[in-house]
């Protein structure tokens, strides 16, 4: 097994780059060891396009690639689900783009957090019960951004013409029919939803005096299930 | 050993398979098209939404799960992994489970590839107990698919052929025969693929075949090499190899058309699961025939 371990170190190695570890591999055919470098970075590249779709957009092939690869060579798949990985991208980038690709892995993440369960019941049939609580559906996400994400996704088709308004913008990200999308929320909102992420039993909503805030939390199942 | 014997669920023998894609799920839901049975790579469960498609998808039609992410060629194992495989095999029941001839797994990092291995006795020891701790965790037999091949080893002592059947033999598990695979090996300058094929299917051991699409690349040095992309549809001397392969087989084997990249309309796949269908039919003895696995 040392043998094949070294082998397998080699291998890898290469593919992260040493390209003096090619002679110590013992291939018949050292030139076609390229296939496999090509290889990976086309994979991914495709697999990181996928998910961060706007941010490639934004940031245009050169600079997608060198950021993917940054990220790919300090961040190692550690498990084979390649839908899971791409994690802080976001770290790699700044600016408007920064704000792009974390709202493109909250997308993902809503996927990926995404759970079959019924819908949730109307608000209504919780008023009795002390220790009744909501919780958001999984996989919902709420972030928070200095950039007017909406605006930049809507005029996704027209290059060039990214909208960048300073102020705060609260987003609720969710998934539904295999699609990942988000809305904007006032903060009032989004400080009852966080609220709700958290658990929260529903005799303490009352007791806070909130309770105007459930018909729109109930709003939100509907809009959500 | 039949590998198609010891499961209680049954592939139809008569139809091609197709590979099942998030992109189709929907489709696949709302139209209910006449498909005989679908691949899942399992790893792509780890999303909770393409879980809960497959879920509903599996309602209606026979799954296989072929996973690419067990790199049973390892010469460190990930015996974790196979925990999460395990829960995906108990809640989705797959018909049949297949894994690769191949390695993408070392130092606790993984590779988005399907690595080469040395064909010696080393690879083939590993191999073997790497399948044996597969099999015993997922309590079921599993096939191993042979590779494409664009380097060979110099130390190999195997031709791929003879190590496929020599660690399915070893290890009872069964062998997934990817037409594909054979072809584009054989153009990279590998193995007679009718000599391959034979040798495979007399072994007795072939429990799936797969069928899928490639492309020819011209390397910077202007060499020309088969690449597996499975990208395209079926290729005409694949489709050769596939009549070849049936005019050899005793029994119905499943068969699958295998499509991952540039993925084309669900409807393309179907034709290609036509053209496949019509050629079997020329060798089903009885049509209806359904295995037990």
């Amino acid at each position: 097994m040392q043998h094949l371990k070294q082998l397998q170190h080699r291998f890898k190695m290469l593919l992260s780059g040493q390209k003096d570890e090619e002679a110590s591999l013992q291939v018949a055919d050292v030139g076609r060891l390229f296939l496999y470098q090509e290889n990976q970075t086309k994979r991914l590249l495709s697999s990181f396009s996928h998910k961060y779709k706007k941010t490639h957009d934004y940031l245009g092939d050169v600079l997608f690639k060198e950021v993917v690869l940054k990220y790919a060579h300090d961040h190692p798949m550690e498990s084979p689900c390649l839908c899971a990985y791409g994690k802080g991208l976001n770290a790699y980038i700044t600016g408007v783009g920064h704000e792009i690709a974390r709202m493109e892995w909250a997308m993902n993440e809503s996927l990926l957090g995404f759970k079959t369960q019924p819908n949730l019941p109307p608000v209504e049939t919780f008023s009795s019960g002390e220790k009744a609580y909501f919780t958001l559906k999984a996989g919902i996400q709420l972030i928070t951004s200095y950039c007017d994400l909406k605006k930049i996704w809507l005029n996704r088709e027209k290059t060039g013409v990214l909208y960048h308004e300073k102020g705060v913008y609260y987003f609720l990200v969710a998934a539904h029919a295999q699609k990942s999308f988000f809305i904007e929320v006032s903060q009032k909102d989004y400080a009852f939803l966080g609220l709700l992420k958290l658990g929260v039993l529903l005799s303490i909503i009352q007791k806070t005096g909130k309770t105007d805030m459930l018909k729109k939390f109930q709003n939100y199942c509907t809009f959500l299930s | 050993m039949d590998c198609r014997k010891g499961r209680s669920q049954t592939l139809p023998l008569s139809v091609p398979g197709i590979s099942l894609k998030s992109a189709h799920h929907q489709q696949i839901l709302e139209t209910k098209p006449n498909v005989a049975w679908f691949e899942v790579h399992p790893e792509n469960l780890k999303s909770g939404m393409a879980f809960s498609y497959v879920e509903r998808i599996r309602q209606d039609y026979p799954l296989s799960f072929h996973s690419v992410g067990l790199s049973l060629g390892s010469a460190v194992f990930n015996e974790a992994y196979l925990s999460f495989l395990k829960e995906m095999i108990d809640r989705l029941s797959p018909a049949l489970f297949s894994g690769h001839v191949a390695w993408n797994y070392a130092e606790d990092v993984y590779i988005d590839d399907l690595l080469p291995l040395p064909y010696n006795d080393e690879s083939l020891s590993v191999l073997v107990e790497n399948i044996q701790k597969t099999q015993d965790a997922l309590q079921r037999q599993i096939l191993i698919e042979n590779p494409s091949s664009y380097i060979s080893f110099e130390n190999a002592s195997y031709t791929e052929c003879e190590f496929v059947i020599k660690a399915a033999e070893t290890s009872g598990c069964g062998i997934l025969l990817d037409l594909n695979n054979v072809y584009v090996s054989h153009k990279n300058g590998g193995e007679n693929p009718k000599e391959y094929i034979k040798k495979m299917i007399k072994s007795g051991l072939v429990g799936e075949i797969h069928l899928g699409g490639h492309e020819v690349f011209k390397m910077p040095s202007e060499e020309v090499v088969f690449l597996d992309t499975h990208s395209t549809r079926v290729a005409s001397p694949v489709w050769d190899l596939f009549d070849y392969c049936l005019s050899l087989s005793s029994a119905p084997i499943p068969v699958l058309i295998e499509w991952d990249q540039k993925l084309p309309s669900l409807e393309m796949l179907l034709e290609e699961a036509e053209i496949g269908k019509k050629l079997m039919a020329r060798y089903a003895a009885p049509k209806a025939v359904t295995a037990s696995f």
